[in-house]
């Protein structure tokens, strides 16, 4: 999903029953863990079981509210509402004005009687992708990506502040805001120059509007360096070679960022997508409202000297 | 890549350190298929795998990326395999089926490809439809040709090539109701191409017509259209049984037409097909 004109008054939020935990344990609880899938464009998937059926959805940290493609709500016998003359806006244009409740919901660990979903337009979701999983959801939990282990998890945000960081002695942190759609901002560095930027697992590719990027790197139109990339689903896009953007400390080298002109995407924001945030390990710590990013591959047992000495990764850290 | 993980573990000693090695060339090969850029795509998949410690969990999406990289180079052989080894890993995986069954029709096992389309969801993706719709013409099925177009049409009801290959089937299968081809076609417009191959299979145009409508393309997509009016004007010759006219048509296309057209495809099938 990726924007909206009118807000709906109905919530959908879904609340997963959690274990009740005491309030000055400083322990980090994993509520569940569940092994990820990657589709086809490098997107995030996970099963969630609706009434027995298991549905794979995409983690959307881009979406709104989450969402089922309209033939699974049609298999699983869900009777569909109306937004009541509001919508939500797709790329491309597409609407959606329904949402549907749904019963006996399991994701992992976590178990929810009921709860709702808007419901998406088909063919929008590549093949075996039945919906979405939105910050509706994702906004309750501490949200961990560990992509080299293929692992997604949701812990209790009820921990002590900066006690999170279970995997690695080498990470950065960032703080981030929400944006009025719920949206995680964070602050990175784009070849030196600060960018506030967007969290989207939902978009495969990283973009930032070509008016933007001109303006802030001094882009000259001409430049031979600006190549040209043809159509894409959202408007004509451009690549520039930038060399680094920098998460506090953590580093991806050569990231791929698309440029499209803002009168085609209608896009002023940059988003990072997958192709960097793949290349990281990340937790939203939702409370703290903090980003804890590590390299990837990045373990207990690697330090900074020996990740240098052999092959530098796409994604470097220097210490925090 | 296979460079690195040698040196990094005489150095180290340990698998744990050299894990990034296997992670990120599973990554760079994600982004190199989503740019395009296949031929890295290959690399790094295969150093992936090659490393033995990417997890478990992310094998059959290694084997599938770099199947589809190899499909888009048109090495169906190899892609077939690795389709083969990610579906061995994980058979649920419906992109992976899809992909498996595009590899298929490349080395023309036509019955395969249509066993798994038939398990594909055409109502999520209405894509199926037309994919399969181009495999039930092509084994002669016109009427289960047809009847996918419908359900494409209906989802894709802008795209011209739709319509045109709905009323080709119709034709071709002895289907075809000049006045429901005429309100098909109605909605497009008939300066614009394809809009002049519409007009002869709604019986509007004549083959003449066509030749005129492809010199009045713009230079830069002459030979696109030349490509299509060939094989779509040997298609109409032969479903009036008229494959002697149909004959050069189809070699002139099966040559001529850009590699990634599908009419290139379809034209070398049709020319196995002639008595």
């Amino acid at each position: 999903m990726r924007s909206f004109r009118i807000p709906v008054a109905a919530s959908l939020a879904l609340l997963f029953a959690t274990p009740i935990l005491a309030a000055d344990d400083c322990h980090l609880y994993r509520l569940t863990s569940i092994d990820m899938t990657i589709d086809a464009a490098g997107g995030v998937n996970v099963p969630m079981s609706i009434s027995g059926k298991d549905v794979n959805l995409l983690v959307d940290t881009g979406g709104i509210y989450s969402s089922l493609n309209d033939s699974i709500v049609t298999e699983l016998g869900l009777r569909k509402g109306s937004l009541m003359g509001a919508y939500f806006m797709m790329f491309g244009g597409k609407k959606i004005t329904q949402f549907v409740g749904a019963k006996d919901i399991k994701l992992g660990r976590l178990t929810a009687n009921r709860t709702q979903f808007l419901v998406m337009p088909d063919g929008l979701l590549p093949q075996g992708i039945g919906g979405t999983l939105a910050p509706d959801v994702l906004n309750h939990y501490d949200v961990d990506f560990d992509f080299a282990n293929a692992k997604f998890s949701l812990f209790s945000t009820d921990h002590c502040d900066g006690r999170v960081v279970y995997w690695t002695d080498d990470y950065a942190v960032v703080g981030f805001r929400r944006d009025d759609s719920g949206h995680i901002r964070v602050p990175v560095k784009l070849d030196g120059q600060d960018v506030d930027a967007r969290i989207d697992t939902g978009a495969s590719r990283s973009i930032m509007a070509l008016e933007t990027a001109e303006d802030v790197f001094n882009i000259d139109p001409k430049s031979p360096d600006l190549k040209d990339q043809g159509q894409h689903s959202f408007g004509h896009a451009y690549k520039y070679p930038f060399k680094t953007l920098t998460f506090s400390g953590v580093t991806v080298n050569n990231p791929d960022i698309m440029l499209v002109p803002e009168h085609d995407s209608k896009f002023r924001e940059t988003i990072l997508g997958m192709g960097i945030l793949r290349q990281l390990h990340v937790y939203f710590a939702n409370r703290e409202k903090r980003m804890y990013v590590s390299a990837a591959s990045a373990t207990r047992d690697t330090s900074p000297s020996a990740a240098t000495a052999t092959a530098p990764p796409a994604a470097t850290t220097t210490p925090h | 890549m296979k460079q690195i993980l040698l040196i990094c573990l005489a150095w180290f000693g340990t698998v744990e350190l050299c894990r990034a090695a296997a992670y990120d060339d599973f990554a760079q090969g994600v982004g190199a298929n989503n740019v395009g850029d296949s031929d890295r795509a290959i690399a790094s998949f295969t150093a992936a795998i090659g490393a033995s410690d990417l997890s478990k969990a992310l094998l059959p999406a290694a084997y599938r990326g770099r199947g589809e990289a190899y499909l888009h180079k048109q090495k169906c052989d190899l892609a077939l395999a690795d389709l083969d080894s990610s579906l061995k890993l994980k058979p649920d995986d419906l992109t992976a089926v899809e992909l498996h069954a595009d590899a298929a029709i490349c080395l023309e096992k036509f019955d395969v490809a249509l066993a798994e389309m038939s398990t594909l969801n055409g109502k999520a993706d209405p894509e199926i439809y037309w994919e399969r719709a181009r495999l039930h013409f092509t084994t002669g099925n016109y009427r289960a040709a047809a009847d996918d177009l419908i359900s494409y049409v209906g989802r894709r009801p802008k795209y011209a090539y739709g319509v045109l290959w709905l009323e080709m089937a119709r034709l071709r299968g002895g289907m075809l109701d000049p006045k429901v081809a005429m309100r098909d076609i109605d909605d497009f417009d008939s300066d614009d191409w394809p809009a002049p191959l519409l007009a002869l299979y709604a019986g509007k145009a004549k083959v003449e017509d066509i030749s005129a409508a492809v010199a009045r393309g713009a230079a830069d997509s002459r030979v696109g259209r030349e490509c299509e009016a060939n094989y779509y004007v040997a298609e109409w010759h032969l479903a009036y049984a008229d494959a002697a006219s149909a004959r050069p048509l189809l070699q002139d296309a099966a040559t001529h037409c850009p590699p990634r057209f599908i009419e290139a495809r379809q034209a070398r099938y049709e020319l196995r097909n002639l008595p």
